[in-house]
C-alpha cells in the first residue's frame, strides 16, 4: 500500500483582530494509503472542516508540509492546486453547493468539461452513468429548487466523481440528511471506494464513521486518538458489532483527551 | 447603534463608488454651471460688443461705382434710417500681402483682405479691451483672426506689396470686428490711420464699398431691406445684416456651449445610474438590517429618510463643489470668446443662472434618490430575516445547458449563457457601454466629415483638383476670358469648367423683388451631391441652396421667377444642394450671367493624373495673378481651419469621457456583480476553476456587452447621430450631414481603445474573487 496523503505538522491559525493569532490546527500529523476509508470525528469546533480544507490545499496552510501523490501543496501556485481539485480530487458537503444557474445534470458535467481530459461525449456518459448509479437520472434537466436534500446530495457526490478522482473528501455529507438517506449515501461511498478511491470523510454520527477503515478523532486542533476498524463487508451482523465498539471506544476516549499528550501512545499500543 | 452604524458602514466599505458619483456629481454641475455661465456671457458681451462697436444694422457690399446723388437722396426719403455711411475700402491681394518676415504672401489665403480707416460715426473697430482703436502714422491694426490663425503679434511688421514698392506697418492693435470676426466670413478688415489710407490709395486702384446703415428700429429690417433692394441701390455685392452679425458671432462659441450642457445631462444620467447601483447594493447588503428594522417597529419612512440622508448630503456637497470649481475652469471655455468677442460688465443675470442650473441638478438628483428608495418598501420583515439572502435565481434557457455547449471554450461558454440569461441585471451594463461608444463615436465620425476631402460637397462645390477665383479687377471679363484661353491650351490640364457668379433678381411670392445670387456655368463637369434632384440642364432650370429652399420656400418641382433685362422668366427648381459658404445662400443654373452684376469668376479644373497639383497651384498662381488659385483641400482646410481644430479638441475629451465612463460603471457594475456572485465563485473555486478562469468568465461578459454596445453605438451614431448633427449644422447651410467615416478610427481604434479599458478595468474589478474561498462560507 502506498501513500496517498500525508501531513506534517500541519499548523493552521487565523488571525484575531490586529494582533492576536488563534491555532486552529497543531502541528497535524495524518496520514491516509491509497484506497483507504478513513473518518474524522471530534467536537464542533475541533478543526475538522479546517483539517479537511488544509490538506486538500483548497485553503493555505499557516506552516508545516502536506504531501499528496508525492506533491508538497505549499509549493504549488493557485493554478497549479486549481487542476489538482479538479482532476485528482472530490469534495462532497455539507451544505448543497451546487451551483443555481446549472441544472442537475450541468452542475455534473461541468467540471468533466473543464477538465477536458475526456471527451465531452464521455463525459456526458460518464455522468449518465453516474446519475444511474445514484439513482436520480430522470432529475437530469431539474432545477436545484426541484430536488430533495438526498437527491442534492447524491448530485454532489456525481459531481464530485466526474473526473475519476483519486480521493473524495467529504465534509460531513450527511449531516442534514435522514437516517435512510444518509445510510443510502454511506452505501454509495463505499461502492466507490471499493473501487478504488480513497475517502476520507468528516463525520458527527458513528453509525457513518463505523463503516470506515479507521476513526481519527480531534480536539482542539490536533488528532487526539484513532482506531482501526478495518475492511467493512457490509453484513448487517458485522455492522452492529462494528458500532457498539466504535462507541465504546468514544465513551472511552473522554478519558484518554484528558491526557492528550499520551493519547497517540495509547492509540498505538491498545488498538493495534 | 444600528442607525450610525448604517450611515457610516457603506461610507467607509464603498468609498470608491462613493468617490465615484461624488466626482459625476460634480462634473455634471460643473459643466452646467459652466455652460449657462457661457451661454449668459455670450449674449451680454455680444450685446455690449456690438454697442461698443455702433455694428450697422444693414450692409451692402458694392463693387463698382456708387451714384452717391440717388443713393444720398433715396436715404434721407426714408424715415426708418437712423444713420448712414459708406465705407471705403482698399481691396488687395493676398499676394501683395505679408504678415511674417519670410517671402511667404498670403497669396493661398481664402480671405478677401482689405485695408480701412477708422469710421467716424458707427462700425467701429474695436481693440482688445473693446476701445475704438485710434492709430499713429506707420500703425496697423489686424483682426485678431490672424493672431489667432498666423500668430501675428503686436509690435510685429507687415509689409504690403504693390507694383510701384513695398511699405511696412508696425502692428498696434488687434481688431475686433463685429461684422467680420468669425473665420467662417470671408473678408477682413485692417486699419491704418487716415493717412496712410489716402497713401495706399494711390497705390492700389481696386476699391471697394460697405453702404451701411442703422435704423430706427432692427424690427424693420427686413422692410428695410426689401426697400432697398427693390429701390435700385447699389448692390454688386452680398447684403448682409445685424441678424447674420450675430449669428456668426456666437456660432462656434454656442455650439461649444450647447455640447458642454449635452455633455453634463449625460454626466449626471450616468451618476444617477452609479448612484441606483450602489443603492442597490446597498439594501441588498443591509437586506437582514433593514429586516430587523422593521420587525422591531421602526417606521418605513424613517429608514428611507436615513438612506435619503446620506445620498442627499453627497449629491448637495458634490453640486456645490461643481459649482465653484466651475469659476476656475471658465476661462478654459471662455478663451475663444474672450479673444474674439471680449467680456461686458457682469450682471445679476450672469450670477443667479449658473447657480440655478447647478440646483435644477441637484433636485432631479434628489428625486432620483427618492425613487430609488422604494425598493425598501418591498422588503417584507420576516422573510428578510428567514432567508437573508435576496438573489433571485435566473431563469434558465435550455439552449445555453452545458450540455449542449459543444465543443465551445467552458469559461466562455459561461460567459456566454451568463449575459443572456442575466441579461436584465446586465442591460445596464450594456446600456452604459452603449452610451460610451455613443459618445466617443459621434465627434469621431463627425470630425473624420469634416476633415474629410469629401466634406467639401457640403460646401457647394463640385469635385476638382483646382479652383481659381477671380474677383474684382479691372477688365475682369478679358481676364477671365484669357484665363479661358490659356487653360484650354494647357496640356496638362484635363478637364476644366468656367463658372460665373452674379445677382439675378427673382421675384417672391408675394411679388416682392429680391436679390439672388447665383452661379452660372455647366454643372455637369464638376458635380456635387445633390440633396435632392439633379444639375439644371437647360436655360429654365435653377438648383438652389438648401437654406435658400427654405427662405424662398421652393421645392423641387416649384418655379421661381426671374427678371432678366425686364421680362419675366419662369425657372424650375430642379435641385437642391448643400452649401456652407456665402451664408448658405446660393444657387446655380445654366443661365448667361448677369453681365450688369457679376461678383466674381469661378474656374474649376482638374489635371492630368501625372502632374503634380501643387506645382500647378504655384504656376496659376502667378501667371492668373491677382486671381485666387487654390486646390480644393487647401481651400476646405482654411475655410474650416478653425473650427476642425476646435472640435480636434472636442472629440478628445470626448473620448476621455467615454473611456472614463465605461470604466466607472464597468467596476462599480462588476463590483456588484461578484458581491452577488460571491456563493458561485466559491463553489466554481472548489470545483477546480482557477482565478483565471474565472476572471475570463467575467471578461467573456463584459466584453460580449461592450461589443454590443459599440455596435449599437455605431448605428445609433450613424442615424440618430447623423440626424441630430445634421439639425445642429442645418442653420448653417447643410441640412443632411452623411457622415464620411474612417474605417480605422470606427472600426479599430475605437474598439480597440474601449476594449482595452474595459478589459483591463474587467481585470482590476474581479481581483476581488480571490477572497471569496470556499472555506470561508463553511467557517461561518
Ligand atoms: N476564517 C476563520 N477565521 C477565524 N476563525 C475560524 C475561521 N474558520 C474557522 N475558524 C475557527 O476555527 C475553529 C475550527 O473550525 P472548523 O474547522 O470549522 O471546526 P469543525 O469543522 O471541527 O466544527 C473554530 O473555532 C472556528 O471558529
Ligand atoms: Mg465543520
Amino acid at each position: 500500500m502506498s501513500t496517498i496523503l500525508q501531513s506534517e505538522k500541519l499548523s493552521k491559525y487565523y488571525k484575531i483582530g490586529t494582533n492576536n493569532l488563534k491555532k486552529v490546527l497543531n502541528e497535524v500529523d495524518l496520514q491516509v494509503e491509497r484506497g483507504e476509508f478513513v473518518t474524522i470525528m471530534g467536537p464542533s469546533g475541533s478543526g475538522k472542516s479546517t483539517l479537511l480544507y488544509n490538506i486538500s490545499g483548497m485553503d493555505r496552510m499557516s506552516s508545516g508540509r502536506v504531501y499528496f501523490n508525492e506533491k508538497e501543496l505549499s509549493g504549488l501556485s493557485e493554478k497549479s492546486l486549481s487542476d489538482l481539485r479538479l482532476n485528482e480530487m472530490g469534495f462532497i458537503f455539507q451544505q448543497i453547493h451546487l451551483l443555481k444557474n446549472l441544472s442537475l445534470k450541468d452542475n455534473i458535467i461541468l467540471s468533466g468539461y473543464l477538465s477536458g481530459r475526456r471527451h465531452r461525449k464521455d463525459v456526458n456518459k460518464k455522468a449518465q452513468f453516474l446519475m444511474e448509479m445514484t439513482g436520480i437520472e430522470s432529475l437530469a434537466h431539474n432545477d436545484i429548487t426541484q430536488a430533495s436534500g438526498g437527491q442534492l446530495q447524491r448530485v454532489g457526490i456525481c459531481r464530485a466523481l466526474i473526473n475519476d478522482p483519486e480521493i473524495i473528501f467529504g465534509d460531513e455529507p450527511t449531516g442534514a440528511l435522514d437516517s435512510k438517506s444518509s445510510s443510502e449515501i454511506m452505501q454509495l461511498l463505499r461502492t466507490i471506494n471499493k473501487s478504488g478511491t480513497t475517502v476520507l470523510l468528516v463525520t458527527h454520527d458513528s453509525k457513518v464513521a463505523s463503516q470506515s477503515d479507521r476513526v481519527l478523532y480531534m480536539e482542539d486542533g490536533q488528532i487526539v486518538t484513532e482506531i482501526t476498524l478495518g475492511r467493512f463487508s457490509g453484513n448487517k451482523k458485522e455492522a452492529l458489532e462494528r458500532e457498539s465498539r466504535l462507541s465504546e471506544w468514544l465513551l472511552k476516549s473522554d478519558d484518554h483527551v484528558k491526557d492528550a499528550a499520551i493519547a497517540p501512545l495509547l492509540t498505538e499500543s491498545v488498538y493495534n | 447603534m444600528l442607525l450610525y452604524r448604517i450611515l457610516s458602514k457603506d461610507l467607509k466599505r464603498k468609498k470608491g463608488t462613493m468617490a465615484g458619483v461624488f466626482v459625476f456629481i460634480m462634473l455634471s454641475s460643473l459643466l452646467v454651471s459652466s455652460g449657462s455661465r457661457l451661454i449668459i456671457e455670450l449674449n451680454n458681451s455680444l450685446e455690449h460688443m456690438f454697442e461698443t462697436a455702433k455694428v450697422p444694422h444693414f450692409v451692402q457690399m458694392h463693387s463698382g461705382d456708387i451714384d452717391l446723388k440717388k443713393l444720398n437722396k433715396w436715404s434721407e426719403s426714408n424715415f426708418l434710417v437712423q444713420d448712414r455711411q459708406i465705407v471705403e475700402m482698399i481691396s488687395i491681394d493676398g499676394s501683395a500681402l505679408f504678415l511674417n518676415k519670410g517671402p511667404e504672401s498670403e497669396e493661398n489665403s481664402i480671405m478677401d483682405i482689405s485695408f480701412v480707416r477708422q469710421n467716424k460715426s458707427f462700425d467701429f473697430l474695436l481693440d482688445t479691451e473693446n476701445r475704438i482703436i485710434e492709430l499713429l502714422p506707420g500703425e496697423v491694426a489686424v483682426p485678431v483672426y490672424y493672431a489667432e490663425q498666423k500668430n501675428v503679434e503686436i509690435g510685429d511688421l507687415i509689409r504690403v506689396r504693390s507694383e510701384a514698392k513695398e511699405e511696412s506697418y508696425k502692428v498696434s492693435a488687434l481688431i475686433r470686428d463685429a461684422q467680420m470676426n468669425p473665420a467662417i466670413v470671408h473678408s477682413k478688415r485692417f486699419l491704418l490711420n487716415d493717412a496712410d489710407f489716402d497713401k495706399m490709395r494711390q497705390n492700389f486702384d481696386q476699391l471697394e464699398y460697405l453702404i451701411e446703415f442703422r435704423l430706427n428700429d432692427t424690427g424693420s429690417l427686413d422692410k428695410f431691406t426689401n426697400e432697398y433692394l427693390s429701390a435700385g441701390m447699389p448692390q454688386q455685392g452680398p447684403t448682409v445684416d445685424y441678424h447674420l452679425f450675430k449669428i456668426l458671432n456666437s456660432l462656434s462659441d454656442g455650439m461649444a456651449a450647447s455640447v458642454v450642457i449635452i455633455l453634463s445631462i449625460l454626466l449626471m444620467l450616468i451618476a444617477i445610474l452609479c448612484l441606483r447601483l450602489t443603492i442597490i447594493t446597498t439594501i441588498e447588503e443591509d437586506y437582514k438590517e433593514i429586516g430587523v428594522m422593521k420587525a422591531v417597529g421602526m417606521p418605513q419612512n424613517r429608514i428611507k429618510c436615513l438612506y435619503l440622508f446620506k445620498y442627499n448630503l453627497i449629491g448637495a456637497a458634490a453640486v456645490i463643489s461643481g459649482y465653484l470649481l466651475s469659476h476656475s475652469t471658465d476661462k478654459l471655455l471662455m478663451a475663444n470668446s474672450m479673444l474674439y468677442i471680449g467680456r461686458a460688465p457682469k450682471g445679476l443675470f450672469l450670477v443667479v443662472g449658473p447657480i440655478l442650473s447647478a440646483a435644477s441638478i441637484f433636485l432631479f438628483i434628489m428625486l432620483s434618490i427618492d425613487l430609488m428608495l422604494k425598493r425598501i418598501q418591498n422588503i417584507s420583515a420576516a422573510r428578510a430575516l428567514q432567508e437573508g439572502d435576496k438573489t433571485e435565481v435566473p431563469k434558465k434557457i435550455s439552449a445555453l445547458r452545458v450540455s449542449r455547449s459543444g465543443n465551445i471554450n467552458i469559461n466562455f461558454f459561461l460567459g456566454l449563457k451568463d449575459v443572456i440569461e442575466r441579461f436584465r441585471v446586465f442591460s445596464l451594463l450594456a446600456f452604459i457601454f452603449f452610451l460610451s461608444a455613443f459618445i466617443t463615436i459621434l465627434p469621431v465620425h463627425f470630425l473624420s466629415t469634416i476633415s474629410s476631402p469629401d466634406f467639401i460637397t457640403y460646401m457647394g462645390i463640385g469635385k476638382s483638383d483646382i479652383r481659381i477665383d477671380l474677383h474684382k479687377t479691372t477688365g475682369i471679363e478679358e481676364r477671365f476670358e484669357e484665363m479661358i484661353n490659356l487653360i484650354d491650351r494647357d496640356n496638362d490640364v484635363a478637364l476644366y469648367s468656367p463658372l460665373v457668379t452674379s445677382k439675378f433678381t427673382v421675384l417672391d411670392d408675394t411679388g416682392h423683388s429680391e436679390s439672388l445670387m447665383v452661379e452660372t456655368g455647366d454643372f455637369s463637369i464638376f458635380s456635387l451631391d445633390y440633396l435632392s434632384g439633379r444639375a439644371p440642364q437647360n436655360n429654365d432650370e435653377i438648383a438652389l441652396s438648401y437654406l435658400n429652399s427654405q427662405e424662398l420656400n421652393k421645392n423641387i418641382g416649384d418655379v421661381l421667377i426671374f427678371q432678366i433685362e425686364g421680362n419675366n422668366h419662369n425657372m424650375r427648381v430642379c435641385g437642391i444642394y448643400q452649401d456652407i459658404t456665402n451664408g448658405g445662400r446660393t444657387a446655380k443654373a445654366s443661365l448667361p450671367h448677369n453681365k450688369d452684376k457679376v461678383l466674381w469668376y469661378t474656374l474649376c479644373l482638374n489635371l492630368k493624373s501625372e502632374v503634380l497639383i501643387p506645382s500647378k497651384v504655384h504656376e496659376y498662381s502667378r501667371l492668373f495673378y491677382p486671381a485666387r488659385v487654390s486646390d480644393l483641400d487647401n481651400y476646405k482646410s482654411q475655410t474650416l481651419s478653425n473650427t476642425i481644430t476646435q472640435f480636434r479638441k472636442i472629440t478628445i475629451i470626448a473620448i476621455a469621457v467615454g473611456a472614463s465612463v465605461a470604466m466607472l460603471i464597468s467596476y462599480l457594475f462588476l463590483k456588484m456583480i461578484i458581491n452577488r456572485d460571491s456563493e458561485r465563485v466559491r463553489i466554481m473555486r472548489s470545483l477546480g476553476f482557477s482565478l483565471r478562469q474565472l476572471k475570463a468568465q467575467y471578461l467573456t461578459t463584459t466584453l460580449i456587452l461592450l461589443v454590443f454596445g459599440i455596435v449599437t453605438g455605431t448605428i445609433f451614431t450613424n442615424t440618430a447621430g447623423q440626424a441630430f448633427i445634421s439639425y445642429l449644422i442645418s442653420f448653417l447651410g447643410a441640412a443632411r450631414i452623411r457622415f464620411i467615416i474612417n474605417p480605422f478610427q470606427t472600426a479599430v481604434l475605437v474598439p480597440v481603445l474601449l476594449i482595452s479599458t474595459v478589459s483591463l478595468t474587467t481585470a482590476i474589478s474581479v481581483n476581488g474573487i480571490k477572497e471569496y474561498r470556499i472555506t470561508a462560507s463553511v467557517a461561518e
